[in-house]
């Protein structure tokens, strides 16, 4: 809480900040100094042809409209738009400072790049966002709570808010080199993790492919040995009967033989398919995690007793056992008249109740349990006669004072 | 894990039994406590001459007497028999907690009939019902007592009545009869009440039964104290006992036949006792006109002066401010008030109202 109101807090001060300090930042030339004031003020100059003007490099003035090939870059250090070929020829033999008028920044080729955003404002701000996201990588697992990690993440902002609009410019760097350098092995413990998390998935797939394949290959060597193993028995029986043995016997102990290497076969099958259900539970994250956002299932989920609405409670006839039909006219004429039995009436309920009105009590006595008649006695006491102008005084009292 | 309930354990709950069940001694206790806090509460014993005390002998008789008007009222007005129960009960509840001397129950026995109509849902406007008892411009006095009334029955609005239960037996009954499983039952004895004289089918022994039962259970059930002694089942079968011992006799034994020898006993023994007080009741000890005037000027004089005015304590007109023209006045504007403040609201949620046309 105090945080949050705490940044609410200084959010105006920093606007204000931005106005004022903005030339100053532009003065002391830190890391992420830049001149978009006066790139403002440009703009501001430009707007009465702005469109020629974008469309032409500053430096060689040529055109989009005579080449249309020309391609923009910028460079992020002062952001300065520069077309490609002056780029090649200007820094292909070194670093060498802004060819803008006035900007003295010292710019290499290979920072050169291609603008994203049509704003440079935002193309910078962007900028500036994946840098700080690169070194405050911190995740939500690593915090204590949501509202520590809600503090962080305002701290961020802050810090970044602060670098874009140049305020405080040394303080905020100086801030972020000293988080840089003592969190130095959980930044990059961090980015290991994101990388991971985005190559899981494919590494996953992957897995998932080379099992089938496998298993695929499993059934297919199976289906030869059990071939092979057929021929063989075939084979060993045709040399018994060539060697001279009784044919029938020959005959009925290869099939016997037969007969034992499947049944073998089958128990290692089962067994196979039993350690494989055993495992079965590990596949289950495995293909859970090839669907990104999943959460953890949890296990089985046991089948929902039936709701017991009297919790537990059965009624049971002490008395009398219901029957389906009763001689009484009373039932038997409610039963013929249509407008009882239109709307769904069953007549049961009313032989129901009375049964049980008829019995209820019929084996319970008055002082069975004195006890709680005790205690009502005391509170009758002071609830009734004796409390009688008490009852009077306070409604008296509700009343009196509106 | 199931644990079994049966008719008697769902007795047990019920709050008739819990809190409005007495054992005879109990019961005598309770109203001896309730008459002498009553006694505490009288400031200075009266200075007439001769004195006569307001017993709690005087104070019972009364009660029965006015039971026996409100039953008769709500005959007259041809309300259903529960009812009917249910108001006599209430009036004998609130009876438990109150002394007559601290409310009299002339003040009382109108609301019980009035709460009790809206208890089991004969929905009369209070006019309406002023106007069928015969008692118009006492609205005041109905609702002043309504809170109290309430508060004296322990907030419990439930009376269980044997009526039901009486339907239940008709039901089980006549399905013996038709069987012909009372053949061969002796003839009610002497003093029963039933108007069958072995003629006729079985069926029509179990009817007379049942109709007579329904007599007594009707109205020496509420005269008497067996509502606040015996649950509605005993009730039922004390009931029929009186109408035709022999056949209820049968259908006792049926029932208790299967059941523990000393359990039965009991249940036997309760029957009769409650079928006992049932037949033992006596039209002529309700007190007449002359001696219910005679008891309430004694009850005038001695009754506690504290407690005297219901209505300017407790009364409708009061709550809503006061009584007369001037309160009118006052109700009526606090009543625009409120429509015009809830009326500008709505404008603050939803905007104004669209324009209606012409």
């Amino acid at each position: 809480m105090s945080r949050l109101a705490q940044s609410n807090r200084a959010a105006p001060v920093a606007k204000r900040d931005a106005r004022t300090a903005g030339v100053g930042g532009a003065q002391d030339g830190e890391l992420l100094h830049n001149n978009l004031e006066r790139m403002n003020i440009d703009q501001q100059g430009d707007s009465t042809d702005n469109r020629p003007k974008s469309e032409a490099c500053p430096v060689c003035n040529s055109t989009k409209y005579l080449n249309s090939n020309l391609r923009f870059l910028v460079n992020p250090e002062c952001y300065h738009k520069v077309c490609e070929s002056c780029v090649d020829r200007i820094f292909s033999n070194g670093p060498a400072t802004c060819p803008i008028q006035g900007c003295s920044r010292t710019l290499r080729k290979h920072r050169f790049r291609e603008q994203t955003f049509e704003d440079i404002k935002v193309e910078r701000e962007v900028d500036i966002r994946k840098r700080v996201q690169a070194v405050f990588n911190r995740r939500e697992d690593d915090f204590e709570g949501l509202r520590d990690y809600n503090d962080y993440l305002n701290d961020v902002e802050d810090i970044t808010f602060n670098l874009i609009n140049n305020i405080d410019l040394e303080d905020t760097n100086r801030r972020f080199e000293a988080y840089q350098k003592a969190n130095q092995t959980i930044i990059a413990e961090n980015e290991r993790l994101a990388r991971e998390e985005k190559m899981g998935f494919a590494a996953n797939q992957k897995a998932e492919r080379l099992l089938a394949r496998e298993r695929r290959d499993a059934a297919r060597r199976e289906e030869e040995d059990e071939r092979r193993e057929i021929e063989e028995g075939r084979r060993d029986v045709l040399k018994r009967l060539a060697a001279g043995g009784d044919a029938e016997k020959v005959t009925k102990e290869g099939q016997q033989v037969q007969l034992k290497k499947r049944l073998n076969k089958q128990a290692a099958a089962q067994r196979q398919q039993e350690l494989q259900n055993a495992a079965g539970t590990g596949n289950g994250t495995a293909a859970s995690t090839m669907l990104k956002g999943l959460k953890a299932r949890p296990k089985k989920a046991e089948p929902e007793a039936p709701i017991d609405p009297f919790g537990g409670l059965r009624f049971t006839h002490k008395y009398f056992e219901m029957q389906d039909d009763y001689r009484w006219e009373g039932i038997q004429d409610t039963m013929k008249d249509v407008r009882h039995m239109a709307g769904g009436y069953d007549v049961r309920d009313f032989t129901q109740r009375s049964l049980v009105a008829a019995f209820s009590g019929l084996g319970v006595f008055a002082g069975e349990e004195g006890g709680e008649m005790e205690k009502v006695m005391v509170d009758e006491k002071a609830l009734g006669t004796a409390r009688a102008d008490l009852g009077l005084k306070d409604s008296g009292m509700a009343e009196a004072p509106r | 894990m199931t644990t079994p309930i049966t008719e008697d354990d769902l007795y047990r709950t019920s709050t008739q039994h819990r809190l409005w069940t007495f054992t005879p001694t109990t019961l005598a206790a309770r109203r001896t406590q309730t008459h002498t806090a009553a006694l505490a509460r009288l400031p200075l014993r009266p200075n007439h001459s001769n004195p006569q005390p307001f017993t709690q002998t005087d104070s019972l008789a009364l009660l029965r007497r006015y039971t026996s008007q409100l039953h008769t009222t709500a005959t007259h007005l041809s309300l259903p028999g529960p009812l009917t129960a249910t108001a006599c009960q209430y009036l004998a509840r609130f009876y438990l907690t109150y002394s007559p001397l601290t409310y009299p129950p002339r003040q009382i026995y109108k609301t019980c009939l009035w709460l009790a109509c809206k208890v089991h849902g004969t929905h009369l406007g209070l006019n309406d019902f002023l106007r069928r008892i015969g008692s118009e411009g006492e609205k005041d006095v109905v609702l002043a007592a309504e809170f109290l009334v309430l508060g004296g029955l322990g907030w419990v609005v439930e009376v269980k009545g044997p009526g039901q239960g009486l339907k239940g037996w008709l039901v089980e009954a006549v399905g013996l009869a038709e069987e012909g499983e009372l053949e061969g039952l002796g003839m009610p004895g002497e003093g029963a009440r039933t108007v069958w004289k072995g003629e006729g089918a079985a069926g029509g022994r179990v009817r007379a039964a049942y109709a007579a039962a329904k007599g007594v259970l009707e109205r020496p059930a509420l005269l008497t104290d067996v509502w606040f002694l015996f649950s509605p089942a005993q009730m039922v079968f004390a009931g029929l006992m009186v109408a035709d011992g022999v056949l209820a006799g049968f259908c006792l034994e049926r029932k208790l036949g299967p059941l523990d020898v000393e359990v039965s006993e009991r249940v036997l023994e309760a029957v009769r006792a409650c079928a006992e007080m049932l037949a033992g009741f006596d039209e002529g000890e309700v007190l007449g006109r002359e001696g219910r005037e005679e008891v309430e000027a004694r009850l005038e004089m001695w009754r506690d002066p504290g407690t005297r005015d219901l209505v300017g304590r407790f009364g409708a007109g009061k709550a809503a401010g006061g009584q007369g023209e001037e309160a009118e006045e006052r109700r009526k504007e606090m009543k625009k008030e409120a429509r015009e403040k809830s009326r500008r609201e709505g404008d603050e949620l939803f905007g104004p109202g669209l324009a209606r046309k012409g």
